[in-house]
Formats: structure tokens, C-alpha cells, sequence
């Protein structure tokens, strides 16, 4: 039936004509006096702005970065091939922005807002990329939980809402992983998820999202990508097009999960720029305000009081070190601006704790103001059993006789490190996590240790048959009273009793 | 002084060519102007000066509706 959808084509056609209002143009003209690198000399080009979006002859952009008395310098977003001495240059008075909104949701694009999913975007909204973070007297003291759903991590370094932790650990350490988790985690919860890839290739970013998506992560995510073979400035401009897209969301009152994926690609992208750009290089060749890239990024990561919306904007930077050395320069650069850092270390993945989170050097300086109330009665004593129980460690490799005392720590410390290893996408609920530490506490696991890494998954199977109405509140309280203790502590005994017998049997 | 490029699609009676350039003088003060005849522009004028460009064109317009209308 062709001809009903001719009528409809030639009469929106129609529609659209009648629409149009001709009116003249008015812009801003230069042409390229110089091309080589990414860079572009750009000369007569009247009243130019710093960080203007510039538009080659061929639908090219360029950002003005350099701005001297004779032309402008451009680093170009986009491939150089069109791009010639003599090619004509339009300044189109806008510097970078990137669409923000609802839309966005479950859709993939470029830091400059094009779709790279396929289908196309019809924006409404934008905001420039580069914005001020929040003023001080906008903002309120974190205080709501961000769950990661990870144990190792909501017990002992908490994460808030409106916080910056750093994951850092050396490569193939389980950083994505532990960002992606949180992600995955967050469908139980109301908050807004925004992945920045940042120099990644582009087939990572794509097992990404079909990860994300077929663990029903989607559709509360947006993904911000620049693969590696985008320009440097479109790496440059990943992570701040990503702060603001959560602004967008920020300023509706919602809560935004921003994880940026890698910031140490992103410290190089700019590194790049800068150096074609003739800024005199400092420390590893960084240019002078590399600190600034990232302290300016991350201030606006906020938690908004009532007056402003009440959002907040939660940040997961990660960094990637070189044989495990903290004190290079970007590493502790990023240190210095969170509030806290998660620190994977290699020997520990190998070895099989994963996740490979080292308690010792990892830190929330947020903490337990962060935790909710369960999670806080049976998580206060881990960190320091943890770090005794590292201290005696060594003791169990000669073998040598302990004490009663010693020896029940090193059984109670080898039970928690099993207990925390958790594999990946399974996130646990808050009171799946509250319920395996109060097993821990009340010696459920002492009947062989090594396996309570295998127990807890049973556990947690067990609990949801039979405590679901109990799981309800307490995920919905966030905390435990004493009735509800109670009542976990016996159907825990009740586990621990099946768990006997059934290896009697066997 | 500034120098003037006017381009149009076809060539200009005195007349309409006197009242362009008096338009632009009364703009800009003094200037120089130079009148190019490119017919791709179909009509309308394009005027260029000290790098601004004003873009009256029909062929300008048309593209600006294509790009509308893809969108």
C-alpha cells in the first residue's frame, strides 16, 4: 500500500516547507593557514572565543584552544583527512555542549551528544560541558548510602551519595568489574547511572553495554564513550560531557552515579593536546595544570541540600597505576582530590581473594556516616580483626604452636577473608550482606572455614526461601532491630544444623 | 578601509547595486566593494567583511531546510 504512505511523506514534506522561515545568516569566517598533527592554524577569524566549537568546510569540528593575536589554534574532534590549507572555517559561537535528560537513558553517545547506538537522538535540552561545580552553601554533608552491593566494600570502606572514591590498582586487577557491579546493583535503587569510557576500545565498550544489558542495567544508564582512536580532544572532553549530563539529572533532584573509566587515559589524552598544542611540558611530561583537569571534574560531584534540589552526583573515578606504585604523579594527584580510595592489589587476585581489595589501604573518608544502621551494628569490628589476623598470618606458614586465642583469631580472620571474596555480577541486597556478617559473628562458618566462601552463596539461597518477608524490611528500614536479630540468628542456627548433617552423610 | 565582497547569482541593475553598497556603507563607514557574479547562489546575495559574513543566499536557505527536515 504505497500510496497512503506517498500521501503522508509529500504532505509532511509540505508541513515542513511551510514551517521553514527563511532569514539570513550571519557568521564568522577564517580559513586554515596550517594543518599537521590534529592541529589547526586557523587565521581570519574575527571575535574568537576560548574553547569555541569551530565548523571546517566539510562538517569537521575543532575546538579553539589557543587563542594568539595572529589566529587561532584548533585541536580537531574528528578525522583530519577532509581538513586542508585553505579550507574555510565557521565559528559557530558556541563552545561544546552536550544534551542532557531523560532521553538520554539506555542510549550510547560521543562527548558532543551524536548517538554512536545507532539510532538517532532527538535532543531538547543541552548543557555546555564545561561548567562550575556547585558553591559551597548549595551543598549538604553526605549522609544517604550508596549500595555497591559488594561486602567488602559496603562493610569497611562505605560509599555515600555525593562522595568521590578512587578504585586504583595496577591493570587486569577487577577495577571495571567492581565499577560495573555498582552499576548493576543500582536496579534495586532509584539512582542514575552514567558510565564515561575514556580511551577504551571500542569492542570493550560494546561488551560493556551488552553486559549491562543483559543484566538489565540499561535502561537507568547512559554510556559517555570516546574509544581510543577519537581524537585526544574528544577524550579530553569524555569526562566533563559525562559531569554534565549528571548535572542534568542532578538539578531534577535525582541521585547520579558517575563512574569514569580511566581518568589515567584521560590525564594522557590531554597530555597529547597539550604538547601539539606548544604548552611547555612539566613533571612526565604533564602539562602544569594536569591537577586541575581532574580537581575541577571532580568538584562537581556534589550532595545538594533541600533548597537545591536535594540530588547528588556520586563519583567513581579509576586510575591505573604502574606496578602497584601509588605515589606516581597522576595516582597521587587523584588521591588527594577523593574522598576516599579502593586499592586493588595484583598479588591478592592472584592468589584468589577477589575482590582484590586491599582493607589495610583502602579508606572511605566519608565512612560510616554513609552506612546504613544494620550494616553498621555488624561491620564495626572487621577492619581491625582483619588487620590483626594479617599480623599473625605469617605465624600459620611455619606452622609453629599458638595459643587457644591466637589460634581461634587466625580460624575467625580466615573465615572473614573467604567470606569476603564474592564473585562477579552477583551484588548482594543489603540484608543478604547484614545477614552473612551476622553469620560470621555468631561462628555459623567455624564448621570448616576454607568453605565459607562456598557457604555463603548457599546461605543467601536458604535465606531468601525462607525470610523474604524479613529481607523486605530490612532492606527497606536499613536496620535490624532486636526482634528481627533475633529471628535471623535462628534461621541461621537452623542453617548451620542442615549444613552438620548433611556432612555427616557425606 | 574595509573591503566588501558581494556575490550574487546574477548581475545587478545600477540601481539595486547602489542601494546594497549604501546599506553596508551605512553599517560600516567607509568601504571598498567588489561584486562577484556566482550563480550557484541561485538568489539572494552573500556579503563578506573583515571576516563576518552575511548569507541572504537562496542556496544557504535550502541547505538550512534540508538539514531541518533530515532532523
Amino acid at each position: 500500500m504505497t500510496e497512503p504512505v506517498q500521501e503522508k511523506i509529500s504532505s509532511y514534506l509540505k508541513r515542513q516547507i511551510e514551517a521553514f522561515h527563511p532569514a539570513p545568516i550571519v557568521y564568522r569566517r577564517g580559513k586554515v593557514a596550517k594543518v599537521g598533527d590534529g592541529v589547526v592554524r586557523v587565521t581570519d577569524l574575527p571575535d574568537r572565543l576560548y574553547g569555541e566549537l569551530l565548523e571546517f568546510d566539510g562538517g569537521v569540528f575543532g575546538m579553539a584552544l589557543d587563542l594568539t593575536e595572529d589566529g587561532v589554534g584548533a585541536v580537531l574532534m574528528d578525522n583530519a583527512d577532509a581538513v586542508n590549507v585553505g579550507t574555510g572555517v565557521k565559528g559557530t559561537g558556541m563552545v561544546a555542549k552536550v544534551p542532557v535528560g531523560d532521553i538520554l537513558l539506555g542510549r550510547v553517545i560521543d562527548p558532543i551528544g551524536r548517538p554512536l547506538d545507532g539510532a538517532p537522538l532527538m535532543a531538547e535540552d543541552y548543557l555546555p560541558v564545561e561548567r562550575t561545580a556547585p558553591a559551597i552553601m548549595d551543598r549538604r554533608p553526605v549522609d544517604k548510602p550508596l549500595e555497591t552491593g559488594i561486602l567488602a566494600i559496603d562493610s569497611m570502606i562505605p560509599i555515600g551519595r555525593g562522595q568521590r572514591e578512587l578504585i586504583i590498582g595496577d591493570r587486569q586487577t577487577g577495577k571495571t568489574t567492581i565499577a560495573l557491579d555498582t552499576v548493576i546493583n543500582q536496579k534495586h535503587s532509584d539512582v542514575i547511572c552514567i558510565y564515561c569510557a575514556i580511551g577504551q576500545k571500542a569492542s570493550v565498550i560494546a561488551q560493556t553495554m551488552n553486559t549491562l544489558r543483559a543484566e538489565g542495567a540499561m535502561h537507568y544508564t547512559v554510556i559517555v564513550a570516546a574509544t581510543a582512536s577519537d581524537s585526544p580532544a574528544m577524550q579530553y572532553l569524555a569526562p566533563y560531557a559525562a559531569a554534565s549530563v549528571a548535572e542534568g539529572f542532578m538539578r531534577d533532584g535525582k541521585d547520579v552515579l558517575v563512574i569514569y573509566d580511566d581518568l589515567s587515559k584521560h590525564a594522557v589524552a590531554y597530555r597529547t593536546m597539550s604538547l601539539l598544542l606548544h604548552r611547555p611540558p612539566g613533571r612526565e611530561a604533564f602539562p602544569g595544570d594536569v591537577f586541575y583537569l581532574h580537581s575541577r571534574l571532580l568538584e562537581r560531584s556534589a550532595c545538594m541540600n533541600e533548597e537545591n534540589g536535594g540530588g547528588s552526583i556520586t563519583a567513581i573515578p579509576i586510575i591505573e597505576t604502574m606496578g602497584g606504585n601509588m605515589s606516581a604523579y597522576i595516582p597521587t594527584n587523584v588521591i588527594s582530590i577523593t574522598d576516599g580510595q579502593i586499592y586493588l592489589e595484583t598479588d591478592l587476585f592472584h592468589n584468589g581473594v577477589r575482590p582484590a581489595v586491599n582493607t589495610g589501604l583502602s579508606v572511605s573518608r566519608v565512612g560510616r556516616a554513609a552506612q546504613h544502621k544494620a550494616m553498621r551494628k555488624v561491620a564495626g569490628t572487621l577492619r581491625i580483626e582483619l588487620s590483626q589476623y594479617r599480623e599473625m598470618a605469617v605465624f600459620t606458614r611455619f606452622g609453629s604452636d599458638v595459643d587457644d586465642a591466637t589460634k581461634r583469631m587466625l580460624i575467625r580472620g580466615h573465615t572473614l577473608t573467604e567470606l569476603l571474596k564474592q564473585p562477579k555480577t552477583r551484588p548482594y541486597t543489603l540484608f543478604e550482606e547484614v545477614a552473612l556478617l551476622t553469620a560470621y559473628h555468631h561462628n555459623i562458618f567455624d564448621v570448616s572455614p576454607e568453605d565459607a566462601d562456598e557457604f555463603a552463596p548457599l546461605l543467601t539461597a536458604y535465606l531468601r526461601e525462607q525470610c523474604a518477608e524479613l529481607a523486605e524490611a530490612v532492606n527497606t528500614s536499613g536496620d535490624l532491630s532486636e526482634a528481627e536479630e533475633a529471628e535471623l540468628i535462628r534461621h541461621l542456627e537452623r542453617f548451620k544444623e542442615m549444613c552438620l548433617i548433611h556432612g555427616e552423610h557425606q | 578601509m574595509q573591503t566588501v565582497i558581494i556575490k550574487t547569482a546574477e548581475s545587478l541593475s545600477e540601481e539595486t547595486y547602489r542601494l546594497l553598497c549604501e546599506g553596508f556603507r551605512k553599517k560600516l563607514g567607509e568601504a571598498d566593494f567588489q561584486h562577484i557574479v556566482d550563480p550557484t547562489l541561485i538568489g539572494g546575495f552573500i556579503a563578506e567583511v573583515g571576516g563576518v559574513v552575511y548569507d541572504t543566499s537562496i542556496s544557504s536557505q535550502l541547505a538550512e531546510m534540508q538539514k531541518r527536515i533530515k532532523e
